[in-house]
């Protein structure tokens, strides 16, 4: 007689290769559909390449993908061959070698982002997925090197940006991921508003006070890595514009940590009351949305601007050669920039309407008492 | 007309397959069904999926998961449902489609839509 299903074996290899968040109705349509194991494995052949490549697009966060792209990039362009060595950015002919490890590397992240399960992952899980990638990256390279060794970079470059890659890739997925900033709305209130309870309240400052920690470590770091950077810029580079230019963007990430210091991460609240809770959590959110709008923003842009243009102005003028790199790395650093202001923006706007929820559950603030 | 409206051929015909076998709408049923309305074309069902997944992401279908079912060795299906953006989408295709059609008849002739209209008959027969 014959078997009306496909062996369990080869089904639990197909349902390997499906992604979770797609495995259960397709191998379910794929089991309806079984005539025989050679119809089984020929669909599911022309069925899953497309249900991966589907997942893939809907897992994509556009501007993380950018923003994981410029950071691999410059990371695998700036790393040194050896420690105090000159990086593939004053080398002539380096642009595509350090595109092919950032596009594998890219294309193995959206692939492990298909297959991963659904809801926010751990820092450990999203450090051992980034070191996937890396991975893979790694050993694509090996293989350009055999077929042409003057396409792939140097093990060195390779070994040492793929580490910066990896810790700066893992770092912006960390801040970018899942930015829940509130507890979800309870009771629809009558007024349309919902009515949120003391405990979503303080799980919503709880939520709040996390993502904000998380993102000012992130954003701390970066502005200690560029101070840093740049204060040693200082002391590398003898030509006068260069040097100004990197005086004036270590200065600019002082100024961004100090805001992040003084007035992102708020003054302490850890002795309010429970009765509180609502105005605490009215004041943290619009705290944050300030953060991302209104004059502290713009004037952390305007800051930043001028010495990124005056240092690669000097380093188009003092090395001729790297002159066409440079004004790529200064055009993306202006698409970045208008990236991150339409982020910091659509960011306030979260708050504010997470605040607006607020205010019409609880007829508070603005809204007054009938 | 918005940007979630705009769809196209593929996207029309698997909305009037889910629209044809209403509560029946799932990835295999849809499929056959797809297949039935593209002929002599044929339809692969991994397209199907890459489509339905576009059309919920614009908002035009649902989705949601049913009871497993043996005959599916305990999976469930995931069962489409037409949104009111699907079906005003659909309907402004369909339109577009008989103003197509009317414009055709007018170039070529009423010879031509009789015989079309013959051929039609004889593969609905």
């Amino acid at each position: 007689m014959k078997n009306k299903s496909p062996s369990k074996n080869i089904e639990s290899v197909v349902a390997y290769l499906i992604p979770l968040a797609r495995r259960e109705e397709v191998l379910g349509d794929l089991h309806e559909r079984y005539r025989g194991t050679a119809q089984y494995l020929l669909d599911a052949l022309r069925t899953v390449p497309h249900v991966v490549a589907s997942q893939m697009r809907r897992a994509t966060d556009w501007r993380l993908l950018i923003f994981e792209a410029f950071t691999l990039y410059v990371a695998f362009l700036t790393a040194p061959a050896q420690p105090g060595g000159v990086s593939l950015l004053f080398k002539a002919g380096t642009l595509l070698p350090c595109a092919i490890p950032t596009i594998v590397a890219l294309i193995a992240l959206r692939i492990v982002d298909a297959y991963s399960r659904a809801g926010r992952p751990t820092r450990i899980t999203q450090l051992a997925q980034v070191a996937l990638a890396v991975a893979i990256a790694f050993g694509v390279e090996e293989l350009v090197r055999l077929e042409d060794a003057s396409m792939a970079l140097p093990r060195a470059v390779l070994l040492s940006g793929g580490i910066l890659g990896l810790f700066l890739v893992w770092l912006v997925r960390s801040a970018m991921r899942g930015s829940g900033t509130a507890a979800r709305p309870a009771t629809p209130s009558s007024d349309g508003g919902h009515a949120m309870s003391q405990e979503d309240i303080q799980r919503g400052i709880e939520n709040l006070r996390a993502t904000v920690r998380k993102r000012n470590l992130v954003g701390g770091g970066a502005c200690l890595v560029v101070a840093l950077s740049f204060a040693l810029y200082l002391f590398l580079f003898k030509t006068a514009l260069m040097r100004i230019g990197a005086a004036l963007t270590v200065a600019s990430a002082l100024y961004m940590a100090m805001q992040i210091l003084l007035i992102r991460k708020g003054a302490k609240t850890g002795d309010w009351k429970v009765s509180d809770s609502l105005a605490v959590y009215r004041a943290e959110l619009e705290r944050q949305r300030d953060f991302h709008r209104g004059a502290w923003f713009w004037s952390r842009l305007v800051a930043i601007v001028p010495g990124y243009l005056i240092f690669f102005a000097g380093m188009a003028i003092a090395f001729p050669k790297t002159a066409r790199p440079t004004a790529g790395i200064v055009a993306f650093f202006i698409f970045i920039g208008f990236m991150a202001v339409r982020m910091n923006l659509s960011q306030a706007r979260n708050y504010q309407k997470e605040i607006d929820r607020l205010d019409a559950g609880s007829n508070f603030g603005r809204r007054k008492a009938p | 007309m918005g940007k979630a409206n705009n769809i196209g051929q593929f996207e029309q015909l698997i909305l009037t397959a889910v629209l044809a076998l209403g509560d029946d709408a799932y990835g295999v049923t849809i499929h056959a069904k797809a297949e039935d309305l593209a002929e002599p074309k044929d339809v692969s069902l991994g397209a199907v999926y890459v489509t339905l997944d576009r059309l919920e992401d614009k908002g035009l279908v649902s989705s949601r998961l049913s009871d497993p079912t043996p005959e599916r060795g305990g999976r469930a299906k995931r069962c489409y449902k037409l949104e009111a953006l699907g079906e005003r989408a659909l309907r402004e295709a369909a339109i577009t489609a008989r103003r197509m059609w009317d414009c055709s008849v007018e170039a070529w002739g009423t010879e031509w839509e009789k015989r079309w209209r013959k051929q039609w008959g004889k593969e609905t027969a």
